[in-house]
Formats: C-alpha cells, sequence, structure tokens
C-alpha cells in the first residue's frame, strides 16, 4: 500500500502534468508554433516520468539525478526562447 | 498609505501560507504515526538491503578469488607432490599442547586450592583435563612428580605404572629425564616405541613440571606425546611461501591451507597453523576446517565457513572458504583460504542513515550469536546470544507484519532482516522506536514554521519590493522603482554572474547548519543548484519586459519556482543527514513551484503572443 503522502504527491505531478499539458497543446494548436512551446510540452511529459517512477517507488538517486538535471534543462530552454525576445 | 497598499497583499500571503501550511498539516497529522512507521521502515529496508548488496558482493569476490586458486598451476603443482614424514611439526604439536594442558591443569589447581590429590584423581572434570588427545595417537597424561607415577591415562592398563619403563622403549631419553628431572621443569625429546608389529616408531614426548601443588602437597607433571609418523606434508618445496605470493590478488587472506583427498594437510601459509595434521582423526571432528572440508567432500563445490575465533587470545573472527581441485576430472585435493572480517565489520558497523541509536550487526543462523561488532561495542562477539525475534524471523524467513521488536537489550526498536545466504548469516538492522517517533515530531513542527516563515517572508518581500498591483494588458509601467530599474539595466552577462553568485552564496549559507560543505550532499543538491540559477536568471531578465503583464507573471512564476528549488536544497542536506524524512515535507514547496511553472507558462505565452 502506498503511503498517503507519497499518493498526494503523485496526484499533484499528475494534475500540474495534465493541466500543463493541456493548455499546452491549446496553444500549440492555436498559435501553429509547435517549436515555441516545445520546452513546456516536454516538461508536462517529464512531469509524468516523475510521477511514475514517484508511483512505483523508483527512488535511485542515480535516476533522480537524471530526472532533476533536466528541470534545469528545459527552464534553460525556455530562457533561451525568452532571451531572442526583441520586445525587451 | 504605501504600507495600506500593500496591506492585503501581506494579509494574502500570509494566509495562504497558513492555509497551505494548515492542509498539509492536518494530512501528516492524521496518519502521522502510519506514515513515519512506512517511511522509517522503507530507510532501514533500504539501508539494509545496501548493506546485504554490499556483504554479497564481497563474498563474491572471494568466491572469484578460491577459483583462480582452485585453476592456478601452483595449487596443482603443490597437491600433486609427495607427502613426507615431519618430525619438526610433531614436535611443534606436542609442545603447544604441553603447554595449554599445563596451564589448565595449574588453573583447575588454582580454583580448588583445598582439594588434596586424591580429590582431584576421583574429579571427572579434572581427568577430562589432563588426560587428551593429541593427534591420531597422541595423548596427555599428568603424573605424580615425587612419585614418578602416572595416575591419569587414557589406556587404563598403563594406571600407576611408573615412567621408569620408557628406559626399555628409549634408554636415551631415560637418561635425559632422569638427569634432567630434578634440574629443568621442562623436558623434550624423540624416542622410539616398538609397536605390537614389532616395528620401532618415533615418538616425541614433552614433560612440564607444575609450578603450584595440590593442598597435601603433591607436585604434578603434565607429559603429552605423540607417533612423529602421524604428520604428513608435501616434500619440501624451495620457496613455497612465495607460491601464492606472486599474484596480488591472491594475496588478500590470513592463510591458505593445501588438503590432500584423504583429509591431511599438507601444506599451510602460515607454518605455525594446523599443518601435518589429518581432519578425519577424531580429536579435529570439532574444528571449523573439518566441518567444511567433509561439507565440501560431500557436495563437491566451494563452502562457507561460518565466522569463527581461531584460537584463545583471539579477539578478531575469521572465517573459511574450501573448495575442491581438480586437474583433468581426478580429484588433487582442496584449497582452503582463512579470511578476515573487517571488510564485512566496515560494511555492517557504517552508521550512516541510522541517526542516533540504529545500527546494523550480523549474527550466525546456527549459533545465534554476535558475531559483528555493536555500534558502541557494547557486548562481546561470539559471547552475546542474540536469541531476539527478528533474529528468528530471519532463521524462519518469516515476514514480520510488526516492524517493531525488542532488541537484544530490551529495547522496543524499528527492525529489519536480511538473510546471508552463503555464508548462513543474518543482517540485522535496528533503530530505537522512542528515537524515530520523538525526532519526527519536533522535526516536523520545526519544519512547518519554517515553511510558514519562508512563505510569508517571501510574499512580504515580494508585496513590499516589487510593485504586485496588477495592470491592465499591454500597460506600461507608470512607477518604476530604483531598484527594478537597476536591475532591467543589467546586461545578460551580469545577470548570469549575479544568479551563480546568489546561488553559491545560498548554498554556503545553508550547509553549515548541516554537514558543512565539504560534506553536503552534492549528489542531490546539484540539480537543484543548477535549476536555481537559470530560474535566477530568468527572474532578473523578467524585469526587462516591457509588457507589465506577463512581467508580472514571469516574475511570480520563476519566484515561486525558486523558493521550491531553494526549500529542496534544505530537505536535501536535512535528509543526507538525519535520514529520509516524509513525503509530506515535500509537498508544500513541490505545489508552489508547480504554480510557478504554470504561471512562468503564461509569462511565456503573453510575451509571445505581442
Amino acid at each position: 500500500m502506498m503511503p498517503l503522502a507519497n499518493l498526494l504527491a503523485v496526484i499533484i505531478i499528475i494534475i500540474t502534468a495534465v493541466g500543463l499539458l493541456w493548455a499546452v497543446s491549446i496553444e500549440m494548436l492555436k498559435s501553429k508554433n509547435i517549436r515555441l512551446f516545445m520546452p513546456f510540452f516536454i516538461l508536462s511529459i517529464w512531469l509524468c516520468i516523475s510521477a511514475a517512477l514517484n508511483f512505483y517507488g523508483v527512488y535511485d538517486p542515480q535516476i533522480w539525478f537524471v530526472v532533476e538535471s533536466f528541470w534545469g534543462i528545459w527552464f534553460l530552454w525556455i530562457l533561451i526562447i525568452l532571451l531572442k525576445n526583441k520586445n525587451v | 498609505m504605501k504600507i495600506r497598499k500593500h496591506l492585503k497583499y501581506i494579509i494574502f500571503f500570509c494566509l495562504t501560507a497558513i492555509l497551505i501550511d494548515g492542509i498539509f498539516l492536518c494530512f501528516r497529522y492524521c496518519s502521522q504515526k502510519k506514515q513515519i512507521i512506512q517511511s522509517s521502515s522503507q530507510r532501514l529496508n533500504d539501508i539494509s538491503q545496501s548493506k546485504t548488496d554490499q556483504i554479497n558482493s564481497y563474498i563474491n569476490e572471494i568466491k572469484n578469488e578460491i577459483s583462480d586458486l582452485v585453476n592456478s598451476n601452483e595449487t596443482k603443482f603443490l597437491l600433486k607432490q609427495p607427502v613426507v614424514i615431519d618430525k619438526n611439526i610433531a614436535k611443534v604439536e606436542v609442545d603447544q599442547k604441553a603447554k595449554i594442558i599445563a596451564k589448565e591443569v595449574e588453573n583447575y589447581i588454582k580454583i580448588y586450592p583445598k582439594r588434596t590429590f586424591q580429590e582431584f584423581k576421583d574429579d571427572p572434570v579434572f581427568q577430562k583435563i589432563t588426560v587428551q588427545d593429541i593427534g591420531l595417537s597422541g595423548y596427555s597424561t599428568v603424573e605424580n612428580y615425587e612419585e614418578q607415577i602416572s595416575y591419569f591415562q587414557k589406556t587404563k592398563k598403563f594406571l600407576g605404572e611408573k615412567y621408569q619403563n620408557i628406559e626399555s622403549l628409549s634408554p636415551e631419553l631415560y637418561q635425559k629425564l632422569a638427569n634432567d628431572i630434578f634440574i629443568s621443569s621442562d623436558i623434550s625429546g624423540f624416542y622410539k616405541l616398538t609397536g605390537p608389529d614389532g616395528k620401532a616408531q618415533d615418538k616425541y614426548l614433552h614433560l612440564i613440571h607444575l609450578k603450584n601443588k595440590t593442598v597435601d602437597n603433591v607436585s604434578l607433571a603434565v607429559i603429552t606425546t605423540a607417533l612423529v609418523g602421524d604428520y604428513k606434508v608435501i616434500k619440501e618445496v624451495s620457496n613455497p611461501a612465495n607460491f601464492f605470493q606472486n599474484n596480488s590478488s591472491q594475496n588478500d587472506f590470513n592463510n591458505l591451507f593445501l588438503i590432500n583427498p584423504d583429509g591431511t594437510i599438507i601444506y599451510s601459509q602460515d607454518p605455525n597453523k594446523e599443518i601435518g595434521i589429518n581432519l578425519n582423526w577424531p580429536v579435529n571432528k570439532n574444528l571449523t576446517l573439518t566441518k567444511i572440508f567433509i561439507q565440501s567432500q560431500k557436495d563437491n563445490k566451494t563452502i562457507f565457513s561460518d565466522a569463527f575465533i581461531d584460537s584463545y587470545g583471539e579477539i578478531y573472527p575469521e572465517f573459511i572458504v574450501i573448495s575442491p581441485v581438480y586437474d583433468q576430472n581426478k580429484l588433487l585435493g582442496y584449497v582452503a583460504l582463512v579470511k578476515d572480517m573487517n571488510l564485512i565489520f566496515e560494511i555492517t558497523k557504517d552508521p550512516k542513515n541510522l541517526g542516533q541509536t540504529g545500527e546494523s550487526y550480523l549474527v550466525d543462523q546456527m549459533s545465534k550469536l554476535l558475531i559483528s561488532p555493536l555500534r558502541h561495542n557494547l557486548f562481546d562477539m561470539f559471547v552475546q546470544n542474540i536469541d531476539t525475534d527478528n533474529a528468528n524471523d530471519c532463521l524462519t524467513n518469516k515476514i514480520n507484519s510488526n516492524n517493531f521488536l525488542l532488541n537484544y537489550r530490551g529495547d522496543i526498536t524499528l527492525a529489519t532482516r536480511q538473510a546471508i545466504l552463503e555464508p548462513s548469516w543474518c543482517l540485522l538492522t535496528e533503530i530505537n522506536a522512542n528515537e524515530i517517533l520523538n525526532i519526527s515530531l519536533q522535526k516536523e513542527v520545526i519544519i512547518s514554521i519554517a515553511i510558514f516563515l519562508l512563505f510569508s517572508f517571501i510574499g512580504i518581500l515580494m508585496a513590499t519590493k516589487i510593485n504586485i498591483k496588477l495592470v491592465k494588458k499591454n500597460e506600461p509601467a507608470r512607477q518604476v522603482s530604483k531598484f527594478k530599474k537597476m536591475i532591467s539595466q543589467l546586461s545578460l552577462k551580469n545577470i548570469i554572474i549575479l544568479s551563480i553568485i546568489l546561488t553559491v552564496i545560498y548554498f554556503f549559507i545553508i550547509t553549515p547548519f548541516f554537514q558543512g560543505w565539504q560534506n553536503a550532499a552534492f549528489y542531490n543538491d546539484i540539480p537543484d543548484l543548477f535549476a536555481t540559477v537559470i530560474l535566477l536568471i530568468l527572474f532578473f531578465h523578467g524585469f526587462k519586459f516591457k509588457n507589465i503583464s506577463s512581467q508580472k507573471l514571469i516574475l511570480f512564476g520563476s519566484s515561486m519556482a525558486i523558493f521550491d528549488k531553494l526549500i529542496q536544497i534544505i530537505l536535501e542536506e536535512y535528509n543526507y543527514k538525519f535520514g529520509l524524512i516524509s513525503t509530506y515535507f515535500w509537498l508544500p514547496g513541490t505545489t508552489i513551484g508547480f504554480i510557478g511553472l504554470f504561471l512562468i507558462f503564461y509569462g511565456f505565452k503573453k510575451e509571445k503572443k505581442l
């Protein structure tokens, strides 16, 4: 039986992942610019992977090192897109 | 007026902080005990599993080591050498036994200082001490020193016999005894003994005159003898000790024995240990080496012994691994390695993540004796019996639903167990129940307060320092504060440098509260520190946006995500020092971080739509 705290964590991650995926997908379709919103799309997929790892109790430090490191990479991607912004 | 303008935001943040913290506090209290037990059990199981894996990995290394020896040409060469009788080995064995038995008899007399010689003669325990087997046909005896009459004998017909009989068997030795007996208290020598078949055999004798006397003033002497022909070793090989020292991987052992198929130890790396004896002799039936030799003969495979203490006075246990050696399907003999347990003790004694009272130790599955040191060395190895439910569950392979069990001291502990199959050991890991429940409650309150204060502080900071009044879409900023102006004028290079400096400062401020920056949980901190740097760059870059709406969203979002990462660094450090804490502690920060992620997304969307 999964501890309640872990279950809550999984639920919060899934809600965020699904919410973000939904919002990003709509924006992708509306703007027809898939590349622009790609970091958020991958981020939401990444959240799903985190939820799955939590759900199956995978707490291997090496796996989580990779998972956590990619958070920085996705944010860096978002930052690079914003840095290209001319409206500053 | 300014305070009034910000007051509602300060109140909003404080209320939000109370609400979020309160919700999680409620959840934690509702399932607190169950949750703590589950997470602590999980942690204990992980530690136990990790230690067991390390021990098994070491055992596998030893298996490879003995496999190399079994297949080595040196081993096969030595096992093929002819076997010869070695007089010197018989001498060493008889001398050693004489000293041990003399000491035992002396000690026994000291225990009963008021006993007469006749009372000692009638005491079965004393008889057992005085008459012991040595090798296959040797034995010890005790005589009345003045009368030179033996009163304790293995063979009853020799009882009461004078040792002058030796004269007919060995005039040379008799002369030595007769001449030296009143000069020296320690006499020894070789002599011939004619057997029932009329054949003369070499024997060795050692006599020790005991210092203490019985209450009726009877002086005693211990005599030990053995047949030289019983002790066989391989024919002399030049520098046999070097045979196994050329290969460094085969050098990490306390001793190495080569045993021929009939059980004679024909070679020993350490010449002072059991060389020349036969493991099938009745006197050797209780030796650890004999037990695993018989098992290896029967199963024809590599066998590990239990841990054992080699001899009197030794305090560090050893264990033996034995394996048969074949050459073209012909059994040449057996090779046995004696290993110390230092490396295993390093693994079991490691207190990492075990708090103040947690400890791991090994118990022998057969004897249920403690075979590894305890964390605080409270009890002796091979003395303390571990007859606890945890040990019994390990032996019976039972899954105990109740994790709280009494330990060897009678304390209630959270306990877990792992069986090690070869050798048959149990690794028991236990932590005091009071420590888990008390400290958890304390840390829960502290962290709850910390979460609330941090959240409130950031909220107040944001409310006062940043103009958080929501502005209409595309409305330009009306009042630009000095701080905002200064940040927005920073170049990208300076923003990156500033972000890195702030992150590093934070790291050096936080880590001294735990294990210091040198021993920080780098493996877990690095991804969070990296993300913090990127988010700080995003935060500072957000000030440059002309669109106020997207600026606010990015600033809010990135600061919330930064908050999450900063909290995570604290929790990682806490985990690293004190062990795993409940997932509840991670939830507030994570939730805030996720809200920040949404805000970043909407800020990004607004910015890009322009």
